[in-house]
């Protein structure tokens, strides 16, 4: 089967993922975080039946509209913002970001063995790229909404790996748990800090 | 019917129902109170082969239940440990309705304590990853209501469980075809690196644990001694399914060593930052640190007979948790503006006689001081420390003498005046608040008097595990 093309919905995961490090705009962020879920999907149906794959990208949207209505509804204190030059921080954070993507485009053989994924190299590239991504913006940001941000794309990027060496109706169902009650959980912080900042 | 059905999915249902009674706070607080007490009883009474025989037949009520193809599984010689963790969630509760941390703390406090009893019951065991996950989640409410600002604490907790998710995940694929694997293997070697590195982010351990200080300063005292102390709890239990399943990992001599200087570290590395802190919210966080380190060198001591004394350390130790909570909630209750600073402290004891000291016989109780529950338990564990591990006592007697220090310079503050004549609370400790210390003062002298009555049951925790308890 010629998986090349699957090259190109991991290169948009990666650039989604990459978006998110970097920007601080959240329409921009959320728009990105739904492409990341659409590129996860397309990834997924090279080892699992498009039904299955399917549940990923329920999950991963409704969890994006979970962040966008509370994000509309908290009024004035999110508001949209028109595009901005990149700050330093935002370029620091670009450059990192493009680092770990080559990091691991240049490793990917030796990640392939750990892996014992001899075949899908495209799937491999877009699930350590995101987890690496997904990591660097947990470990870089203090704001709430871009932590919960972090973590939905690592576990996406890992939810990706997983999804190729194991398939379980329970883990399915937990990981969507997982993924709904991150959702949850960052509305709840955008609600609750919005109500102090104005009250 | 299943044992499942009974401590998992009727609690989850139950819980719900609480949540639609969430503004009726004393009826719901009854109803948990009333229902967990029965789940306790339960526990306790059931009979340990699950069959019940009446005089014209035998009922046998099945230990498994299967959910979307894996099975959850509560056998008889587990109850001992349900029970004890429905016992925590009672004891807590009855706390909340004198305290009313949040309106939500019955229905939440109930489906956590059935998602640990999960924990320790899903086969394949490592989906528990995905379950302590759901419980981190599950506990933001409590740890962070409406009306407080996000704190960081909480981002950091959510964050290393979800990293430690991913690792135990992993290493649970690399070893599911591990029986073909040579003992020397780097596979093996590589799991275990993974393995601990999980459990050591689940756990807090240093330097993964600046969140529990954190969380501990920032939330509720009794919602914070309740989720760490069910963690802690659960998670000792949950590293020796771990080392009972594996061969290879309990083979391995560098995983005990590894546990014991983990452990140690954590117990030395405690007490020296109790010393340093400015907040006495704060010390807790750094006692749940160290009760961890003495829980992994108890664990690393299972060659030598360590484990019964890690099942015997888990009441004393919740009571101990209760006890803080209690108190720092009672002082919160009575002065909404206490902030816990080293500056508002002084003078304490006349002020609040009686939960000052609650405090201090807390600390002092889990530091394993004489008279207390926690001393028998520690001084054999220091004992087979130094018989098996002589290197590391001078860590251990130093982590104790440092959390001493920090007691003891509590006391020296609540204990002096205030500079002007101070006279009691004009209102004075209400009985509400001082009847349940004095009847947990009794237990926790009755237990620490006569070890031999209570804690031999704790020891029932340890039935499933047959390839440790071999040792």
């Amino acid at each position: 089967m010629n998986i090349s093309w699957l090259f190109i919905p991991a290169g948009l995961m990666l650039l989604a993922a990459e978006v998110n490090l970097t920007r601080r705009q959240w329409l921009v962020n959320l728009v990105a975080l739904a492409v990341q879920y659409l590129s996860m999907f397309l990834l997924l149906t090279s080892v699992r039946a498009p039904s299955f794959a399917l549940i990923k990208l329920i999950v991963g949207w409704m969890a994006t509209l979970v962040l966008y209505i509370t994000l509309a509804s908290v009024g004035e204190f999110y508001a949209v913002k028109g595009p901005q030059r990149l700050s330093s921080g935002q370029f620091f954070r670009l450059l990192a970001g493009l680092f770990m993507i080559v990091f691991t485009i240049v490793f990917l053989p030796q990640i392939q063995s750990l892996f014992l994924m001899e075949g899908n190299q495209p799937l491999l590239l877009a699930a350590v790229g995101t987890m690496l991504l997904g990591l660097l913006q947990v470990s870089m940001i203090s704001e709430p909404f871009y932590i919960i941000l972090g973590l939905l794309t690592f576990l996406s990027g890992f939810e990706l790996l997983y999804a190729s060496l194991e398939l379980s109706l329970l883990l399915e169902a937990l990981f969507a748990g997982i993924n709904l009650g991150l959702a949850l959980v960052g509305a709840y912080f955008l609600v609750k800090d919005a109500e102090i900042e104005q009250p | 019917m299943s044992t499942p059905l009974i401590w998992i999915v009727i609690p989850i249902g139950f819980a719900g129902v609480l949540a639609l009674l969430h503004n009726k706070p004393k009826l719901s607080s009854i109803l948990t109170c009333v229902f967990t007490l029965g789940l306790v009883v339960l526990a306790l009474v059931f009979p340990k082969d699950l069959a019940f025989v009446l005089p014209d037949q035998r009922i046998e009520i099945p230990s498994s239940l299967v959910i979307l193809n894996r099975t959850v599984q509560i056998s008889g010689e587990s109850l001992t440990m349900v029970a004890l963790l429905y016992a925590i969630t009672l004891l807590w509760n009855l706390g909340n309705s004198v305290f009313k941390v949040s309106i939500w703390f019955n229905a939440l406090s109930l489906v956590i304590t059935a998602l640990w009893v999960t924990v320790l019951s899903v086969i394949p065991f490592l989906y528990a990853a995905l379950l302590i996950e759901l419980i981190a989640l599950l506990s933001v409410p409590l740890l962070s209501p409406r009306g407080k600002k996000t704190d960081l604490g909480l981002l950091r907790y959510i964050v290393f469980e979800t990293l430690a998710l991913a690792l135990i995940l992993l290493t649970g694929w690399m070893l599911s075809g591990v029986s073909a694997v040579p003992a020397a293997s780097p596979l093996l070697l590589r799991a275990s690196i993974m393995l601990l590195f999980g459990f050591a982010l689940w756990i807090g351990a240093f330097p993964f644990h600046s969140w529990m200080p954190m969380i501990s300063q920032t939330s509720a005292p009794l919602a914070v001694s309740l989720l760490l102390g069910l963690m802690q709890t659960a998670l000792s239990v949950f590293l020796l399914t771990f080392l009972d399943q594996y061969a290879w990992l309990r083979n391995l001599p560098q995983v005990y060593t590894s546990l014991r200087w983990l452990g140690v570290i954590m117990i030395t590395f405690s007490g020296l930052a109790a010393t340093l802190q400015q907040n006495l919210a704060r010390h807790f966080g750094y006692l749940i640190i160290m009760e961890t380190g003495y829980s992994l060198l108890a664990i690393s001591l299972t060659p030598q007979g360590g484990l019964p004394y890690l099942a015997m350390l888990l009441l004393p130790r919740v009571l101990s948790y209760f006890l803080w909570g209690w108190a720092l909630s009672g002082i919160r209750q009575l002065q909404p503006e206490a902030s816990f600073e080293q500056g508002s402290l002084s003078g304490l004891y006349h002020t609040f006689p009686l939960l000052s000291m609650s405090i201090l016989v807390s600390m002092l109780s889990l530091l394993g001081f004489p008279l207390l529950p926690l001393f028998p338990q520690k001084q054999m564990l220091w004992l087979l420390t130094a018989q098996n591990a002589p290197e590391t006592i001078p860590f251990v007697i130093i982590g104790g003498l440092v959390m001493l220090t920090a007691i003891l310079r509590l006391f020296r503050l609540f204990i002096q005046p205030k500079g002007k004549k101070t006279s009691p609370n004009p209102a004075g400790e209400p009985a509400k608040l001082i009847v349940p210390i004095i009847l947990m003062f009794i237990v926790m002298l009755a237990m620490a008097i006569a070890p031999q009555v209570i804690l031999p049951r704790m020891l029932e925790i340890l039935a499933p595990f047959t390839h440790l308890t071999l040792f």
